[in-house]
């Protein structure tokens, strides 16, 4: 086992394109890192620079304490587990799965030992003889996986391993590769586009777009408390809703204004506003759950909107809202509906938004 | 009552209707089977009935051969098979001449070929598309255009009628397709295939000759059989770079053709003897010709 360090990573391509840009990152021994971003934001360079598949433009790689920048793949003590399976179609699930011990010179006894291991890990003892096209997704991405493990690596690379499954296997998948990082207490680096794996498996998550760093942290880190505009954005379902204002202040009283509605300041206590630098325009960050409903007026709900759609969710409902021509996504609850065109009132839960500069995106509050 | 018994009524002359189309459908179908059939037995006899005649021919005496009207039915000899491969006349020289320059020019264009056609399939380097390109390019002149200097050139280097001088002419002809059609194949492997094996071990070269190459088993098989096509059928720079030490079969049966006559008999003797290898290597080739090997690598 060891972590993976990344000191000042350029990827730069020979058209130009900088893929990826300075990167710092470190991802603890044991723990499971995820690259989040979305297609383009250079996770795949980066894990695949990690692997050794592409060369490091400049910058160093630290797999454990040994820099792996000149290391070809097959010496860097890593497995990797492919979004599309990448099985070797000619050979049966066992000789796939046998493969790296078997190009490493293991003992066939050893071999035969390890696979099965592996093979019971992942509950796929049966599939063993059989040819890797007969296979169903689930069972190819197990297979992958297993392919992976047998060789106890010092560092797991899984590239969007389960982005091909049908939505309740991939549940159940994503369960499994929880279950699978705790029995093994591997490193891990997942990539992924889906920001609700990242948040269910990983122990830290890089969200990263345009090539660049946008924030690393916890799950919960990157939730509570979004270091820009991009990154609130990205996590959480429904995503967080954003509207443009600025503060005014008068007597002592602060507002967030726009020319739709007034917030009261004067509750908000998480962070002494007085003393965050001033900035003119602001965007306001709500996350859905933070918005209460109303259908009438009064001292708590006093921001008028309209209902444009109402989603019936069961134990909640999802409601989006317009104000002035802004879409507002609520969540509000399951004896609470409305019909389209209906008046709405909402109030705002102080305690969870954010504040964003409206030109870097850059979070005001931390 | 009557109502209901006219529905019923209706009803049965319904399911008469049903059952007759269906009927209709079912006669149409067994005559378009019919014709279907008679057009692939048609081609079948066009493509066969040469070789037929080439072999029933062989086994005929002059006398049968020429006989106004066709012998179907006759003692066969093997007088032709033996006045063709042995005495002074004989083919059996020009038929291993053949032989041997088929297989090593087939084997030298699919090794290198492929080796080339990964190069060329996998590695980005300045040039690749112009060099893939040039590789073609020497397929585009028709052969009669170049045979003048490559005369001049394969006697400049002393190869005129030796195996070698053909080999190199046959090689660098079958090259070009070898490299073009192989490329195609080594592109078709998922990328992520030949990147696990890195991740999972493998030196390049291993991953070249034990993931690439049992994949495009197929391709192998198509341009070998292609390229020793080729090669066995070959005239033109046959005739023009042998004389009598390397002169292939294509060029010894022409032999036949003499001041006297064409001597029909061992004309086809060797003509038969000159399609078996061809076919045989075909058929062994057969089931690597199956596309569809990597199928369920991924997806």
């Amino acid at each position: 086992m060891a972590k993976v360090t990344l000191h000042n990573v350029w990827k730069i391509y020979d058209n130009g394109v900088e893929a990826v840009k300075e990167l710092n990152l470190e991802c603890p021994d044991k723990a499971f890192l995820c690259l989040l971003g979305p297609s383009g934001c250079g996770k795949s360079s980066t894990m695949r620079m990690i692997a050794g598949l592409e060369q490091i433009s400049s910058g160093e790689i630290f797999i454990g304490d040994r820099l792996v920048n000149y290391i070809p793949p097959r010496d860097r003590d890593i497995a990797m587990v492919f979004e599309n399976y990448a099985l070797y179609p000619h050979l049966t699930v066992y000789e796939n799965i046998a493969m790296p011990l078997r190009v490493r010179k293991f003992d066939k006894v050893e071999i035969d030992q390890r696979v099965g291991e592996a093979a019971k890990i992942l509950d796929i003892e049966d599939l063993l003889p059989r040819r890797i096209r007969r296979l169903s997704g689930g069972q190819k991405q197990r297979v992958g996986i297993g392919r992976a493990i047998v060789r106890n690596p010092a560092v797991f690379i899984m590239d969007e391993p389960i982005s091909h499954l049908e939505a309740k296997l991939r549940a159940q998948m994503r369960a499994e590769l929880k279950r699978l990082h705790n029995q093994l207490e591997a490193t891990t680096v997942y990539v992924t586009h889906d920001q609700l794996e990242a948040i269910a498996l990983a122990d830290y998550i890089a969200v990263m777009n345009f090539g660049e760093l946008q924030q690393f942290g916890t799950p919960e880190d990157l939730y509570e408390t979004p270091a820009n505009h991009f990154v609130a954005g990205f996590l959480g379902t429904p995503p967080m809703n954003f509207i443009e204002g600025h503060f005014e202040r008068s007597d002592g009283d602060l507002w967030f204004k726009n020319e739709h509605f007034t917030l009261s300041l004067n509750q908000f206590t998480r962070v002494n506003l007085g003393a965050v630098k001033p900035v003119d325009k602001i965007i306001l960050g709500v996350r859905p759950q933070d918005i209460h409903l109303s259908k009438t007026r009064d001292e708590k709900h006093n921001i008028q909107s309209k209902t444009f759609i109402w989603e019936l969710q069961g134990e909640k409902n999802q409601a989006v809202l317009e104000i002035g021509q802004h879409h507002f996504i609520a969540e509000a609850e399951a004896d609470f509906i409305s019909q389209p065109g209906e008046d709405v009132w909402l109030n705002i839960n102080l305690n969870n938004i954010h504040f964003f500069d409206s030109s870097s995106g850059k979070n005001i509050l931390v | 009552m009557s109502t209901s018994a006219g529905v019923i009524g209706a009803e049965k002359k319904n399911q008469a209707e049903v059952l007759r189309q269906l009927e209709k459908g079912r006669t149409r179908q067994i005559l378009v089977n019919i014709a279907l059939y008679a057009i692939a037995l048609g081609f079948l006899f066009f493509s066969l009935f040469p070789i037929l005649l080439i072999f029933l021919t062989s086994l005929k005496t002059d006398v049968q051969i020429f006989s106004e009207t066709p012998v179907w039915i006759f003692k066969p000899t093997m007088q032709n098979y033996k006045d063709a491969f042995t005495g002074a006349w004989s083919q059996l020289p020009f038929l291993i001449n053949s032989l041997i320059i088929t297989i090593i020019s087939t084997a030298i264009a699919v090794v290198f070929g492929a080796m080339a056609a990964y190069g060329l399939a996998r590695y980005e380097f300045k040039g690749n598309r112009d060099l893939s390109f040039w590789i073609l390019s020497t397929r585009m002149a028709p052969p009669i255009a170049f045979i003048v200097p490559m005369f001049v050139l394969i006697k400049a280097i002393g190869l005129l009628d030796t195996w070698w001088g053909l080999i190199i002419m046959y090689t660098g002809i079958n090259l070009s397709f070898c490299v073009w059609i192989l490329r195609g194949f080594f592109l078709d492997i998922p990328i992520e295939l030949e990147e696990s094996a890195l991740v999972d071990g493998y030196t390049r070269w291993q991953v070249f000759t034990k993931i690439a190459l049992p994949l495009v088993k197929p391709g192998l098989a198509a341009v070998a059989v292609f390229s020793s096509i080729f090669a066995w059928n070959e005239f033109l720079f046959a005739l023009i770079l042998t004389a009598q030490n390397s002169k292939t079969i294509p060029i010894g049966i022409t032999g036949f053709s003499t001041a006297m006559g064409i001597r029909w008999g061992q004309f086809m003797a060797v003509g038969f003897v000159a399609i078996l290898p061809v076919l045989i290597f075909t058929f062994l080739m057969q089931r690597y010709l199956v596309r569809g090997l990597t199928f369920g690598a991924v997806k």
